[in-house]
């Protein structure tokens, strides 16, 4: 079955969510909510086929103001509509209700019994159109006879039993249809749909153009409120290969571009609409919640930690956060790897996701030398992907996994709470079921986990950022290339900054520095004269007046490099003192 | 009677233990440094102990929570903004320091351990009635330090010399003092030493008297000192109450072993080996000179001596460990894996070889 947006033009997550926990979930029935966790249990995706509490409360109120006593359905899935509907209805009202699907009616059975209404409901397991028909056809008296009809089924239909429900709904009452909107689709162009879903949304702007031109009824069209969306970013470890950066910081703190590595990616992720951030985390979670407290303020987007007690590897930490990225809404969720930086195209990515309707959806990115990777190996012109490969010594292709996926609910299934590896364990499974699909990563691609390809991804940072907003990059006679200035960075006079820099907030650059293709964290203070290149150097550390600091010299926090020292790769822990030259690449400890 | 001990800064000549806890908590001899020096005071009556620090106070406060109520003697900390060297501090501390009684007060260095003769240093004290005394400790090499120069009778020292190129003297000074109040009316709150700028005056003043220690002295902010340190502790322990060494046909020399590790069969453990709480050394393991700090699993058949395994880090089977070996928190030596003078940072697998002294980050 193909997916439904998840952020059709209509959609606010956050609204939808708002509505739902304000007064959708506390007003919510009991036995409602049974039956919405029961088909949510077994139907899984296609919930989508369910009408939401909200809806399921409208509805009952439109039933309680018509004051209905007979009321028709047509559609029924689980009966989440009709145990509304029996819920408001008197008594002595009754509610038909028509569905082809018995064994789904039956899911819903059990609730609408333990809610007392059974006996007002008249279950007909039939194609609607013959049901309708017979009505039509009876000399009883059914016809002019409902006082509201609720129609939620095929949408191809809905035209012909519009002409047969007028007949049968008395003057007066109410004729109500389920997602004429459809998604917002309707509002869309034609070749801008998916399609697999063009016919239907025809018919649907078909309908509503028929029924707006009607003049024996009186019309009124409601938007629907979409799902929210969920990600899980996996966190992991220890941040080794990052040390000595990772000795002051968790990982996703530290900054990159000057900001920490982590909001990149939240704010990826708020953009198209994502309302929850689950991190899966095994190592200080008090220093990431502490942050977090402080970014979910800021940014509006709820996030969470899930923090595994023994390593879970790349796919168990998404058994442990289950609860957290599947609700009702059935709607595919994001996985990120936060060591990697891109331009992350989310929004394409969904939209391929829909389109070819498969189960998961993987990004991949071109690389030179594949053989030190795993390559994705796929179907050029749709992008299903038939298998990966380990390191392959014969080439079989030169995508790898770029560490970014869209998956269904249903592949939460497939991984068990153990340590597990979703590219060896969980893809080639999907991919065997033929439901994984690839989608080549426009842009740039860097797994910035060690100082080399933090200092390599920051120049592809930075000129992407050239071409998106070069407003934020510095300008002036003293700046070459692509250089990232914090406002509250001062830069000396005689300065030469660039290419490829990026100096952090509070750092203060004395006059006659040389800076290029290097990182300068917060409050770092760089003497005059000093020539840095191809280096990191950590937060509120100093290098000295005439020192020479190059070829992947990182200094951790609180290093102080004194002046006139040489640095050739130097990597330093923190709070230490380099007195004297490093002249070939060591760990100083 | 109080005392000031000086804790000072980020400890990392002893990384890298000193990445996972502070230095003061770091054990030796299973226990944490700065309780050998902590128990010694509150023996001799103090009551209130102050610790100079200028890095990680939380994670010292809470430590020191638990001590403060188990010992029961009072633990504060003074913490520098900067830092204030080794004097510095005491005028920082000068209101906790002193009180009406007008009683001298310890000093001692955190890095050292000793036999702590603080009773003896009292009555030296005393006896002498001069404002500072300051214990000094025999060294083989004193052109390396700051050696102090002393009348030999009487203890009054006459001069401190750094590094001194000819012979003047082979007693250096040990970081342990016992001051009068008004030694702090001669301290700014400022960057200070108290070697290079207190003491010299004080000498002047011909009021600065030296002690020589007896017994051992080690300066363990060092792997290799920390390691020979053990060697002189355990020696001292045996005369002092061996019945705490580990005995039995697995031991040779002088072995601690906390009550809660297990030991394998086939094992031989020792010389000068200590053992911490939760460690589990399987069968046929040979450790010699080395400390296995709390929760460490050695397993089968390994050797290891000369080294120190940082807290619930694993050592694999026939896994050979040597020459001044560290390693970190959490690390965990792959079976048949030698080590030869590999410093491994916490929370690493060694899988390869290390074939000649490095650092693992």
């Amino acid at each position: 079955m193909a997916m439904f947006p998840a952020n059709g033009i209509l959609q606010s997550e956050a609204l939808k969510k708002y509505i739902y926990e304000t007064s959708g979930y506390p007003r919510e029935h009991k036995e409602l909510k049974n039956l919405r966790e029961a088909t949510a249990k077994k139907y899984g995706d296609k919930i989508l086929m369910s009408v939401p509490v909200d809806e399921g409360q409208f509805l009952s109120l439109l039933v309680k103001i018509m004051n209905a006593k007979k009321t028709l359905e047509i559609g029924v899935f689980t009966g989440y509509s009709l145990l509304s509907t029996a819920l408001a209805l008197p008594d002595d009202g009754q509610v038909t209700a028509i569905d082809i699907d018995q064994e789904a009616y039956e899911v819903g059975l059990p609730f609408i019994r333990q809610a007392g209404v059974e006996h007002k409901i008249n279950f007909i397991k039939s194609d609607a159109n013959s049901v309708l028909s017979d009505m039509l056809n009876s000399k009883e008296k059914q016809i002019a006879e409902f006082d509201l009809a609720f129609v939620d089924a095929d949408k191809f239909s809905y035209k012909r039993y519009h002409k047969q429900l007028l007949k049968l709904v008395k003057v007066g009452g109410i004729i109500a249809y389920d997602n004429t909107l459809w998604y917002g689709f309707v509002a869309q162009k034609e070749d801008a749909l998916p399609e697999n879903l063009r016919d239907v949304t025809k018919a649907i702007k078909e309908l509503n153009h028929y029924l707006a031109s009607d003049p024996r009824v009186d019309i009124s069209q409601e938007k629907q409120q979409a799902s929210t969306m969920k990600a899980l970013i996996l966190v992991g470890g220890f941040g080794t290969r990052l040390r000595p950066l990772t000795l002051s910081v968790p990982k996703p703190l530290v900054e990159f571009a000057n900001k920490p590595m982590i909001l990149h990616q939240i704010e990826a992720l708020k953009e198209i609409g994502v309302t929850e951030v689950v991190l899966a985390i095994n190592y200080q979670p008090e220093v990431m919640l502490n942050f977090l407290k402080e970014f979910e303020a800021k940014l509006g987007i709820k996030i969470t930690c899930s923090q595994e007690t023994e390593p879970l590897g790349t796919a168990g930490p998404l058994a442990l956060a289950r609860d957290k990225l599947i609700d009702d809404s059935g709607e595919p969720f994001f996985v990120l790897n936060s060591d990697v930086i891109s331009e992350y195209p989310l929004k394409e990515m969904i939209q391929f996701h829909k389109t070819h309707g498969g189960e998961a959806s993987i990004m991949v990115t071109k690389v030179d030398e594949p053989s030190k990777y795993g390559v994705v190996v796929m179907e050029e012109a749709t992008g299903k992907v038939e298998r990966f490969v380990e390191k392959p010594k014969i080439f079989v292709g030169n995508k790898i996994n770029a560490g970014i996926y869209l998956l269904n609910p249903s592949v939460l299934d497939r991984i068990e709470l153990r340590p597990t590896s979703i590219e060896k364990e969980v893809f080639p499974k999907i991919a065997a079921d033929k439901k994984l699909y690839a989608m080549v990563l426009p842009g740039f691609w860097m797994d910035i986990g060690q100082p080399r390809d933090y200092i390599t991804g920051l120049r592809l940072y930075l000129d992407s950022l050239r071409k998106k907003s070069s407003s934020r990059l510095a300008t002036g006679p003293h700046v070459v290339g692509n250089v990232l200035v914090d406002e509250t960075a001062k830069i000396g006079e005689g300065c030469l900054i660039g290419p490829d820099v990026a100096i952090g907030p509070g750092c203060v650059v004395e006059s006659g520095v040389r800076l290029s293709r290097c990182t300068v964290m917060r409050g770092v203070r760089i003497k005059k004269h000093a020539c840095i290149s191809g280096s990191i150097i950590g937060w509120h550390s100093t290098v000295g007046q005439w020192a020479r600091v190059e070829n992947m010299t990182i200094l951790g926090e609180d290093v102080h490099v004194c002046d006139e020292i040489y640095s050739n790769g130097g990597v330093v822990l923190p709070h230490k003192e380099i007195k004297s030259s490093i002249l070939k690449p060591e760990i100083v400890m | 009677m109080k005392a000031l001990i000086l804790v000072g800064g980020f400890g990392t000549r002893l990384r890298p233990l000193t990445l996972s806890v502070p230095k003061p908590l770091v054990e030796f001899a299973n226990k944490p440094m700065i309780l050998h020096q902590i128990e010694a005071l509150k023996e001799i009556g103090v009551t209130e102990v102050v610790l100079a620090i200028n890095y990680q106070p939380e994670v010292m406060l809470n430590f020191l929570k638990e001590f403060e109520a188990k010992l029961g003697i009072k633990i504060t900390c003074s913490q520098e903004t900067e830092p204030l060297g080794t004097a510095g501090p005491l005028a920082l501390a000068r209101d906790k320091l002193i009180d009406d009684s007008g009683e001298p007060f310890f000093v001692l260095n955190s890095d050292v351990i000793s036999e702590y003769p603080l009773k003896e240093m009292i009555e030296f004290h005393k006896a002498h009635g001069g404002e500072a005394s300051i214990m000094v400790t025999k060294v083989d090499e004193p052109s390396k330090y700051g050696v102090v120069v002393m009348e030999e009778s009487t203890g009054k020292v006459e001069r401190f010399v750094e590094k001194p190129k000819i012979f003047v003297g082979n007693k250096i000074n040990a970081g342990i003092y016992l001051l009068n109040p008004s030694v702090l009316n001669r301290i700014e709150l400022r960057p200070t030493s108290i070697e290079k700028e207190v003491f010299p005056k004080i000498a002047a003043d011909k009021q600065l008297y030296g002690m020589v220690l007896p017994g051992f002295w080690m300066d363990i902010g060092q792997p290799r000192d920390y390691i020979t340190g053990l060697r002189l502790y355990l020696d001292s322990l045996r005369k002092k109450s061996s019945s705490r060494l580990a005995t039995g046909p697995h031991v040779v020399g002088n072995v601690l072993v906390d009550e809660t590790a297990k030991i394998g069969d086939g094992c031989l453990i020792g010389p000068d080996v200590a053992i911490g709480p939760g460690c589990v050394v399987e069968s046929g393991v040979r450790l010699s000179r080395c400390t296995v700090m709390r929760g460490v699993r050695i397993k089968k058949h390994a050797c290891i001596s000369s080294s120190i395994i940082g807290w619930h880090s694993t050592v694999g089977q026939w896994a050979r460990v040597e020459n001044m070996t560290i390693l970190g928190e959490d690390v965990h030596v792959c079976d048949e894996i030698y080590s030869n003078g590999g410093v491994v940072l916490p929370h690493k697998e060694i899988k390869s070889s290390i074939l000649k002294p490095e650092i693992v980050m």
